[in-house]
């Protein structure tokens, strides 16, 4: 593969490979560490302008560094917990029974929120 | 000859042994559409035939006859055995519309949950990252409100090399853009008409995920990468994954050593023609069956309703 074959690639491709190398790595990365994590060879510019445009994207956030930035990926962490209790559900035989008890543990202000949420008033 | 409209519901037990010579000769992409018009084709054909079938113990309702003017009863044939094989064929539609209203409800139900499992990732490039250390990849096919995504997780990111990770995003990609969602709707819409098109189904999965394979070889631009690719994503693949709609296509659905197999052969032959010769005359035989059945039948009515003479 050419440096200008990597270049010719869509911008979007371009995009999912770098989240899919932030995610991989699984720790905060430099603009240059990225660029030798995706196997498509690129100029550091475009690694620079590809990372500025995830980050505008709310994709990816940073941290300044000694030098330039530290990117990571922004996790979902609404959307992890909810899938952790999905996980904790799935692991029992009698889910029904969970439910009911989680929901007996429940204050009063989340009960709430759940009868509403149940109730079809999304936000 | 009203037993001509029993070929066509014959003919697709002839279909599943073709389906494997098929998958195993013909380039992935073409054997993706031959396999899948031919099933909805034949399940045309059953549906059709089985409604036809169904019309001398509905004109023998004394209000039914009325209503299609009949002056005399239909005659197509020994009574008992004609209408035994019209309840069998009122039972076999009914099961079919049954089965075919319930499970695609379950399917659109599965797709939503699934859209709904994404609806707040960050996309880049129509990719959506899932933290779960869970192995697991699939391309999800775009709503009317959601866009198509392809869906990793962390947990198959890191079990793949760069190279590899490359190769599982453009075979993903490859599902989307060739839309093989589509086919594979149709052919479980045909497996729920007939239970020999039920097993067409799976070659006609086997089928896309080949021609997403050879996408992903052709934009790697190398075969022996994408095979590793495939063989590492599938050994990384927990079997415990998340329920997902049937017609999701993910990173390891197939029989994965017979794509990694095919992966390291030659880039597939285009041996069509005698293949296609073998499919336009089952779908021939199918359609002139059912359409000479057809208008044996509808003589009969005719008959019936005094238009023409008894013969």
């Amino acid at each position: 593969m050419t440096d200008s074959d990597g270049e010719r690639r869509p911008a979007g491709e371009l995009e999912a490979s770098v989240l899919a190398a932030l995610w991989a790595a699984g720790k905060p990365m430099s603009a240059a560490q990225v660029r030798t994590a995706i196997p498509q060879p690129l100029a550091r510019t475009t690694v620079a302008t590809l990372l500025i445009r995830l980050h505008e994207k709310g994709v990816v956030d940073r941290s300044p560094a000694a030098r330039g930035f530290l990117y990571f990926p922004v996790a979902d962490s609404h959307g992890l917990t909810a899938r952790r209790m999905h996980q904790e559900l799935d692991q029992d035989h009698d889910r029904s029974t969970v439910l009911a008890r989680f929901v007996e543990g429940l204050g009063p202000d989340d009960e709430a929120e759940l009868r509403r949420l149940l109730e079809g008033g999304r936000q | 000859m009203i037993a001509l409209l029993l070929v066509p519901l014959v003919l697709p037990f002839a279909l599943p042994p073709l389906a494997r010579r098929v998958v195993d000769r013909v380039r992935p992409d073409a054997a993706l559409w031959v396999l899948t018009s031919a099933s909805v084709a034949l399940a045309v054909g059953v549906v059709a035939c089985l409604g036809v079938l169904l019309l001398p113990v509905a004109l023998s309702v004394p209000v039914i006859a009325g209503l299609a003017h009949l002056i005399q009863p239909l005659e197509a044939g020994p009574t008992t055995l004609v209408m035994a094989v019209s309840v069998f064929a009122g039972g076999a539609l009914a099961v079919t519309c049954i089965t075919a209203v319930r499970r695609t409800q379950l399917e659109v139900r599965q797709l939503r949950a699934a859209h709904v499992d994404v609806a707040g990732l960050p996309d880049a490039g129509g990719l959506c990252v899932v933290d779960d250390a869970r192995p697991d990849a699939y391309a999800l096919p775009g709503g009317r409100h959601s866009p198509s995504r392809v869906v990793v997780t962390t947990g198959m990111l890191r079990a793949l090399t760069a190279d590899e990770r490359e190769v599982l995003l453009a075979h993903e990609r490859a599902h989307l853009a060739a839309r093989h969602h589509l086919f594979l709707a149709a052919a479980q819409l045909a497996g729920w008409c007939h239970p020999a098109l039920a097993a067409v189904a799976p070659q006609v999965s086997f089928a896309a995920e080949r021609a997403a394979d050879e996408a992903a070889a052709l934009a790697a631009g190398d075969r022996t990468l994408t095979a590793t690719a495939v063989g590492h994503a599938a050994l990384a693949t927990n079997r415990t994954r998340t329920v997902l709609p049937s017609i999701a296509p993910s990173a390891v659905t197939g029989p994965v050593p017979a794509r990694v197999k095919a992966l390291l052969a030659h880039a597939p032959a285009r041996r069509l023609a005698p293949v296609l010769l073998a499919f336009v005359v089952l779908i021939g035989l199918a359609g002139g069956s059912a359409l000479a059945g057809a208008a044996s039948v509808h003589r009969g009515v005719e008959i019936a309703q005094g238009e023409l003479p008894r013969p």
